[in-house]
């Protein structure tokens, strides 16, 4: 049997080959994606997001986790989708994710996209520059819970609020709830502006995402 | 004291020394177009509009330092091949193309002659009217980019981040080349500018642990600094934009030549965000009251007590929360608690911790001027 502690540590560590061997060899021997997701990748990017916030990780290693990350994930995804659709317990959430239009940064966005992931949401990453009703339409299309923008420049901040304006024209509103983070926000001015919630970086749009799942 | 002018004043600061009252420096930089209703796109490369336009906003608000250049984190990066995208406020580096892609490409990069350049020439054409006009009783500093934040420009941030622990020693290769050719440019603003505000904000700890400044930003800048000081008769500041928990005296004190004067830029920390940086303010400074709606003032304290004397210490005023959404009351709060914390004996000058949006209120900059005169007198 696989030792879920030692690839917990595998993962913290970053060291891929041997996370994804273990992920791989504890799904053969039946352990169920679900119990992978909330015993070992969960808990461990809770410690590696801690590692960041006590300045013991940096973003290289915020880099290679996720990487780390990514590729346990394709097995363990794999599964967890077929646990779903047998019954199973459902995935925390679904978040429609995007940079701003008029904004190519996406290194946060990423590092968020790793850490919902990570927690169980079923992120859809539509990436960089994307315009307001594009998110919108794919988060209609997608059936999401939330929609996540970041925003690095204060020249794009507009844009988020223009999502808002957008869902609220179109009726929307209260369908989604939006979510905002990136260096040019503020939990200030996304609630002035109308967002649900606003996290100050990756690991603690986990939390932020998850407390808007509750309010669902 | 006698009066002092602006260029005497910042100078006088940036030796860690103590002016007739704290220089206070704006940085409306690519906002200063707008108070002339100018498009950046229409004239960034038109130095004489540019240089006006710096003028009139330093003429409105009525601060001590003029900044050149709009762009200056992405110029060398854009020399050597980067391409540009426009924000609302300038062209920025497009990191979805990679001038690096393999190593290869090291030993192709473009690097032209700095007069060559037309954005390169352009910047040094507006530096040099500024200091025509006024750098005779106004500090003048054009901002550049450090290497480590090219190295990013070029090669996309995820892939530095990952070749500083898988391909480090192909990473020192670029980090050479490129910081060879930005003292080049660096050198061709001699005599055109008093400092250099050398812009790294990749470099800051969100992003780089101290352990990678150490081995991938620091000697680099340090060659930067030697080579604007001893050749190029220049002012050198470090601005690695955000954090400076663990990297502080290395970003500044440590690559500074000794005896020259220098300054450094950022925000320092985020006391209610990361933890380690309210447990670097509890250990320097000792258990102190955190402020809520103020988390940038407080680590000025800290700033202070390192590195205070040795280098001008420019900041702190919120460039997002206070300048861009506060009013002028905010602005004058925390203007007074950043003289609180930072002004004693000089060598410092109140800035803001970063550049100013382009829709930041112009009541705003007034207040930040206006309460640093009333508040930032020297006995």
């Amino acid at each position: 049997m696989v030792n879920l502690e030692e690839m917990k540590t595998a993962l913290i560590e970053a060291e891929q080959e041997k996370a994804v061997q273990l992920a791989n060899q504890s799904l053969e021997e039946g352990i169920s994606a679900h119990d992978l997701i909330s015993k070992v990748i969960m808990p461990a990017t809770k410690v590696i997001g801690n590692k960041y916030e006590d300045g013991e990780y940096f973003l290289s290693d915020l880099i290679l986790a996720g990487e780390t990350l990514e590729a346990m994930m394709k097995p363990i995804s794999g599964k967890l989708q077929a646990e779903i659709a047998a019954g199973g317990k459902a995935m925390a959430g679904k978040v429609v994710l995007a940079t701003v239009e008029g904004d190519i940064h996406d290194i946060g966005k990423n590092l968020v996209r790793i850490f919902l992931e990570g927690f169980g949401f079923d992120v859809v990453d539509m990436g960089v520059d994307i315009p307001p009703n594009a998110v919108i339409e794919k988060a209609i299309e997608e059936k999401a819970d939330i929609i996540g923008l970041s925003c690095l420049m204060s020249v794009t901040r507009d844009n988020v609020e223009h999502v808002v304006k957008e869902l609220e024209k179109r009726g929307l509103r209260q369908d989604y709830a939006v979510l905002v983070g990136g260096r040019s926000t503020t939990e200030h001015w996304a609630k002035e502006i109308g967002c649900d919630g606003w996290a100050s970086d990756a690991p603690t749009s986990v939390d932020s995402a998850k407390s808007l799942m509750l309010q669902k | 004291m006698a009066k002092m002018s602006s260029l005497e004043r910042v100078a006088t600061a940036l030796q860690g020394k103590q002016p007739d009252r704290v220089p206070v420096a704006t940085l409306a930089i690519a906002r200063a177009l707008w108070e002339i209703d100018a498009n950046p796109r229409d004239v960034i490369n038109d130095p004489k509009t540019m240089a006006r336009a710096k003028l009139v906003a330093n003429e409105r608000f009525g601060d001590d330092v003029i900044v050149a250049g709009i762009d200056g984190c992405f110029v060398e990066a854009k020399a050597m091949g980067a391409k540009e995208y426009w924000a609302r406020h300038m062209p920025i580096v497009d990191t979805r193309y990679r001038v690096i892609k393999t190593w290869e490409d090291v030993d192709d990069l473009s690097m032209p002659k700095p007069e060559e350049f037309p954005r390169m020439k352009a910047v040094m054409d507006e530096a040099a009217i500024l200091m025509e006009k006024v750098g005779d009783h106004m500090a003048i500093a054009t901002i550049v980019s450090g290497s480590f934040s090219t190295v990013c420009n070029l090669m996309g941030h995820e892939a530095l981040y990952r070749a500083m622990v898988k391909e480090p020693k192909e990473v020192h290769r670029l980090l050479e080349k490129v910081t060879d050719y930005s003292i080049e440019y660096h050198l061709a603003l001699k005599g055109k500018t008093h400092a250099l505000g050398v812009l790294d904000p990749v470099a800051a700890v969100e992003t780089t642990s101290p352990k990678q400044y150490e081995e991938f930003v620091k000697p680099y800048l340090a060659k930067d600094f030697e080579a604007i000081f001893k050749d190029g008769g220049m002012i050198p500041i470090n601005h690695p934009c955000g954090s400076c928990t663990g990297i502080l005296h290395m970003a500044s004190v440590e690559i500074i030549p000794e005896g020259a004067p220098g300054g450094i830029s950022a925000n320092y920390g985020h006391v209610h965000e990361r933890r380690s940086d309210l447990r670097y303010l509890k250990e320097t400074v000792g258990e102190v009251t955190l402020d809520p709606d103020d988390p940038y003032s407080i680590m000025l304290a800290a700033v202070k007590k390192e590195i205070g004397g040795r280098v001008g210490i420019f900041g702190n005023i919120d460039p997002i929360g206070v300048l861009l959404e506060g009013t002028p009351e905010m602005v004058r709060a925390q203007v007074r608690r950043n003289i609180k914390y930072a002004a004693e004996g000089g060598g410092f000058i109140l800035a803001s911790a970063c550049d100013t949006a382009v829709d930041t209120p112009s009541a705003n900059y007034k207040a930040m001027v206006e309460a640093t005169k009333e508040f930032g007198v020297y006995d």
